[in-house]
């Protein structure tokens, strides 16, 4: 009984750590999606994370949703609606300065995930 | 997805107070894929929303946030948008000529008629203008969603516009019934001794027109004067 809820209490914190971790670069995952994908939709995005890491990393929406808003709201997003199926859909997509700053955030998590990997695994820098 | 489930939804986005046009459109899209999209075909819309919908943000508490901060954001950037306008009027190459201009008539109406009467007509016409086409627009906004069936009866957008038409007629308020009150004391007129200084009564006139010329920009650029989708 004890290791199992030991084991539960080091997933719980697990999920919690790697939750935070990606909330500092959803900004970055968001402009890099839209950089590829040219215009997507919300929900588009939360699917496409989760099968990119085939299910490892989940956007909730209470995050995602405000980052989008966030980055349209200083112009690196633009967006339009297109009416499917019935309802409105309204799609977010690059502007100018948003593909100039996509390119310098994905440069800059890059640089900082090589550092991270040299802390982490020094014999590996070394070489 | 059964016209019932669609219905569900947007009792459902009503119940939470979304009912605003754009977080409305957003959400319902949101919530009508992902119960299109769901791996356990026998879930129900219900179901779906509580175990689903409603984690993914939070609660109700974390999607009223989300609107809320959409909110907050939209508020910023009109008010930064009518902040740089407001400036390009003062400080910025060639539009500072249309301030020199108004000047210049303010100035004139000023020999032609009663400092005090051309200060309350220019008051009257920047605040009342700006306040005049939100409204009527409002209302036009207002007619179309129930033509269409819309289930909101207005925009976030149009009404964040409101409220800064409606600025204008609190500027007044204030000037004539605190600042005067402070300055002049209770007893005299507050319109007709901030018209007996010439500076202040052409300051003043000048502003409330520039006010009323970023406003009308503005509702140019920004209302959402009818539905284009």
């Amino acid at each position: 009984m004890l290791n199992f809820l030991m084991h539960k209490k080091i997933r719980y914190n697990c999920i919690m750590s790697s939750s935070k971790l990606l909330k500092g670069s959803l900004a970055t995952i968001v402009l890099k999606l839209l950089e590829e994908q040219e215009k997507m939709y919300g929900y588009e995005i939360t699917q496409k994370v989760k099968q990119l890491t085939a299910g490892e990393f989940k956007i909730t929406e209470g995050a995602l949703y405000p980052t989008l808003h966030k980055l349209e709201a200083e112009g690196l997003l633009t967006t339009e609606t297109e009416r499917v199926d019935g309802r409105i859909r309204k799609y977010y997509s690059l502007t100018k300065e948003g593909n100039a700053e996509a390119k310098n955030k994905i440069a800059e998590l890059e640089e900082f995930l090589v550092n991270l990997q040299k802390i982490l695994t020094p014999k590996l820098g070394l070489r | 997805m059964t016209h019932e489930d669609k219905i569900k939804v947007v009792n459902y986005l009503k119940s939470i107070d979304v009912k605003k046009m754009e977080f409305f459109e957003e959400m319902y899209d949101h919530i009508v894929t992902s119960y299109q999209s769901r791996l356990n075909k026998s879930e129900s819309i219900n179901e779906h929303i509580t175990h689903v919908i409603q984690p993914g943000f939070g609660g109700v508490k974390g999607i009223k946030r989300v609107m809320k901060s959409q909110q907050k954001l939209r508020q910023q950037i009109i008010s930064k948008r009518a902040w740089n306008l407001f400036k390009s009027y003062l400080l910025k190459w060639p539009t500072v000529l249309t301030t020199v201009l108004i000047t210049l008539i303010v100035y004139q109406l000023n020999l032609l008629f009663r400092p005090k009467d051309v200060l309350l007509v220019i008051m009257s016409f920047s605040v009342l203008v700006p306040v005049l086409v939100v409204l009527t627009g409002q209302a036009r906004f207002y007619r179309q969603c129930k033509i269409q069936g819309r289930p909101y009866s207005s925009s976030d957008l149009n009404a964040r516009l409101l409220l800064l038409a409606a600025f204008g007629t609190n500027l007044v308020n204030i000037l004539l019934n605190l600042v005067a009150n402070v300055i002049w004391g209770a007893q005299k007129n507050g319109l007709e001794m901030m018209a007996s200084y010439p500076v202040v009564q052409i300051s003043l006139s000048v502003l409330f027109i520039l006010y009323a010329l970023v406003m009308i920009q503005l509702l140019k650029e920004k209302f959402i004067f009818r539905i284009a989708i």
